[in-house]
């Protein structure tokens, strides 16, 4: 369990950007604090080179004016200041000290504690007895073997770098408590967004329910555009499957009726003692109403794929007037049957960029549904168009037309006109002709006078890269 | 004739089996695509159905070795899918037709006779007769009992595809296709309207009707 979290921990984004934001921060403070300390200490370090300077030249004024010369040049007679004043100390070979300057200077220092081990050319450092104050000095040999030594306090030197140390260590643990706390919330406010992305994406997935949205945060930043955009994802996938189930419902719902007229004339046929024949008749009659419903079903699938868009069309250069010719060969012996007469005028040339059988389709249905709703001795007009880089096609009937409270209706799938109810036909032609238009960016349009006849239009945008 | 039947569906297997036989084929029935794979690779058979979705093996790799091995078997495929790219994909790999489930066996057999027909590279006869109709292919003169029959060119089309298969149910769907070319059903049966045309021409003065109506399957043509 533990090690699982603490691996999760390790992977999660927000923990690592924490620790990198953390450990950057405490470097670069570390380098600070070092950096200055460094500098700090350095020039701590020029008292040394002051005692040095003092040191050379009390020893020329030695070589000239010998011991007393040191003591006339190293007494202080103005106000004396520990802080700015060298001490400066004069020892016999015999290891005594025969001079010191300013003497009430110096007395918080045990300056005799070290006389019997002078360190020639060393550093000692001499603590006062009072407060944290130190003496550094050093020691030099004058060629009449007495000792010179001069020093200088370093002004709690010491002090002030352990006070910086004990500073810096004191800083560090808040400063560090700091950083860590900024990293935690900015990791946090960051990573938010994708925290929202991943709470709503997990729950759809644990529900499957695509009505979920990911909050916006409106910053406009790139994760505000990923959520945007993931929204929009989620609605359009959200219409697709909708627009699934729904087809799927219709086309179970609208096999129910063929199926029960199918177990129908199969029961009756069972329950009655009936003759050869009429089983025979019975069974025919299961045949053609299979056949029925699969037909049912295939256009039904036609209808659904068309609308939600995964219907495969292979587009190419389909010269209109030849696919109406030939659905006028297709349907020639059905209008003359019914005394209705074909005439479609259409230009050569025009060509549209569509799935050449589906054109067919469509054609065909158009004509169909024109020569069906046709009265004895009409006429069919076929026309083809162009305007505003349009291609339309008209079929122009002398029927029985449509009411306009039904002209909206008639392209949904199974509705059937009072009056068509008697004609045979599935009531599924029209929905395919419009499906299958829009899978084309095409569009359908009917214009109708009840008694007098329709005008049924689909319109192909041209395509400049076409034709 | 030795029919090779691969299909895992038991009843649809044994319909198929059955209508074959009836037929007058000799029928074996693999139940999965590896036994339909080395029953093929082993008799020489006139021709294979195959169904697409088999355990073990399914139909489109078990054409494809086929093919490999250089066993040209006429096949027709079943398939429940009804897709274009489906389609495309099994006659590519070696298929020789397609029928998408539920079929009617009518149409199954009629596509069996056409098959073979072709495998054996029958040479095309110029003069078709069933009973007492005669069909000159060249002249496309059309006679009954000598008297000569005026037909337009659809009309001449469908009965030329009714004699070749005389004496065999064709179905609406088959004669679509073979008349005009198209997969699709019109909602208005052109066919039937086509057919009652020819019936006026072919059997209105005759006593002895030749074409048939056999319901729920389609039309066929009388031999004797």
């Amino acid at each position: 369990m533990r090690s699982k979290f603490l691996d999760r921990m390790r992977r999660s984004l927000g923990f690592r950007l924490a620790v990198w934001y953390f450990v950057i921060f405490v470097l670069s403070s570390l380098a600070v604090s070092i950096v200055s300390y460094v500098f700090l200490s350095s020039s701590l370090q020029d008292n040394r080179k002051a005692i040095q300077a003092k040191m050379q030249e009390l020893a020329v004024v030695a070589e000239t004016a010998g011991v007393e010369g040191i003591e006339q040049a190293a007494e202080i007679r103005r106000r004396p200041s520990r802080r700015t004043a060298f001490f400066v100390r004069i020892v016999n070979p015999e290891g005594r000290g025969v001079f010191i300057n300013n003497p009430r200077l110096w007395e918080k220092f045990d300056i005799d504690s070290f006389l019997d081990r002078p360190a020639e050319g060393a550093w000692q450092y001499v603590p006062s007895k009072g407060d944290g104050d130190v003496l550094e000095l050093t020691t030099a040999k004058l060629r009449n073997g007495y000792l010179l030594q001069i020093g200088r306090t370093v002004e709690g030197r010491d002090e002030i770098l352990e006070d910086y140390r004990n500073t810096v260590t004191g800083v560090t643990i808040p400063m560090m408590l700091i950083a860590i706390s900024a990293a935690i919330f900015f990791s946090f406010r960051a990573l938010q967004p994708v925290r929202h992305l991943t709470q709503t994406t997990r729950s759809i997935v644990a529900t499957g329910r695509t009505d979920a949205r990911v909050p916006e945060s409106g910053s406009g930043d790139e994760l505000d555009e990923l959520t945007q955009l993931f929204n929009q994802m989620l609605e359009r996938i959200e219409a697709l499957i909708n627009g699934m189930k729904e087809a799927l419902d219709n086309v179970a719902h609208d096999l129910r009726s063929p199926l029960a007229r199918l177990r129908g004339v199969a029961e009756m046929a069972l329950q009655a003692e009936a003759h050869r024949d009429q089983y025979r008749e019975a069974l025919a009659g299961c045949v053609e109403e299979s056949d029925r419903i699969r037909k049912l079903l295939d256009c039904l699938l036609d209808i659904s794929e068309a609308e939600t868009g995964t219907m495969r069309l292979q587009l190419e250069k389909v010269t209109v007037s030849d696919a109406i010719a030939e659905i006028v060969d297709l349907y020639q012996y059905v209008a003359e049957d019914k005394n209705v007469s074909i005439s479609a005028a259409c230009e050569k040339c025009v060509v549209v960029s569509a799935d050449r059988s589906r054109f067919i389709q469509v054609l065909a249905n158009l004509l169909d549904n024109a020569i069906k709703y046709s009265l004895p001795g009409g006429e069919v007009f076929i026309k083809v168009g162009q305007e505003d880089h349009r291609t339309t096609i008209t079929f122009e009937d002398q029927g029985i037309g449509v009411a306009p409270e039904e002209a909206a209706k008639i392209w949904d799938r199974l509705y059937r006109g009072d009056k068509s109810r008697s004609q045979p036909g599935l009531g599924l032609g029209l929905s395919l002709v419009r499906a299958v238009m829009h899978a084309h960016n095409g569009q359908v349009e009917v214009k109708s006078n009840l008694g007098r006849g329709s005008v049924f239009t689909i319109s192909f945008p041209d395509h400049p890269n076409i034709g | 004739m030795r029919i090779l039947v691969v299909e895992d569906d038991k009843k649809i297997a044994s319909f198929v089996v059955k209508g074959l036989t009836q037929a007058g084929f000799a029928v074996d029935l693999a139940g999965d695509g590896e036994e339909g794979a080395n029953l093929a690779l082993a008799v020489p058979y006139d021709l294979a159905v195959v169904d697409i979705m088999l355990p073990r093996l399914d139909g489109l790799a078990l054409i494809a070795r086929l093919r490999r091995e250089k066993i040209l078997t006429p096949v027709i495929i079943l398939s429940a899918k009804r897709s274009v790219d489906d389609r495309v994909k099994g006659l590519q790999l070696g298929g020789d037709d397609y029928l998408t489930k539920p079929f009617s066996f009518t149409e199954l057999l009629a596509r069996v006779h056409a098959l073979i027909r072709r495998s054996q590279h029958a040479s095309e006869p110029t003069r078709l007769t069933a009973g007492d109709v005669a069909m000159d292919l060249l002249t496309r003169e059309v006679t009954r009992a000598g008297t000569k029959i005026d037909l337009q060119p659809r009309e001449f089309a469908l009965l030329e595809y009714l004699m070749r298969n005389a004496g065999r149910v064709v179905s609406k769907t088959m004669i679509l296709e073979h008349v005009w070319g198209y997969s699709f059903d019109p909602a208005t049966n052109v066919v039937d309207v086509l057919m009652s045309r020819l019936r006026n021409k072919v059997d209105r003065d005759f006593e002895e009707k030749m074409i048939q109506t056999h319901r729920g399957l389609g039309y066929a043509l009388k031999v004797s």
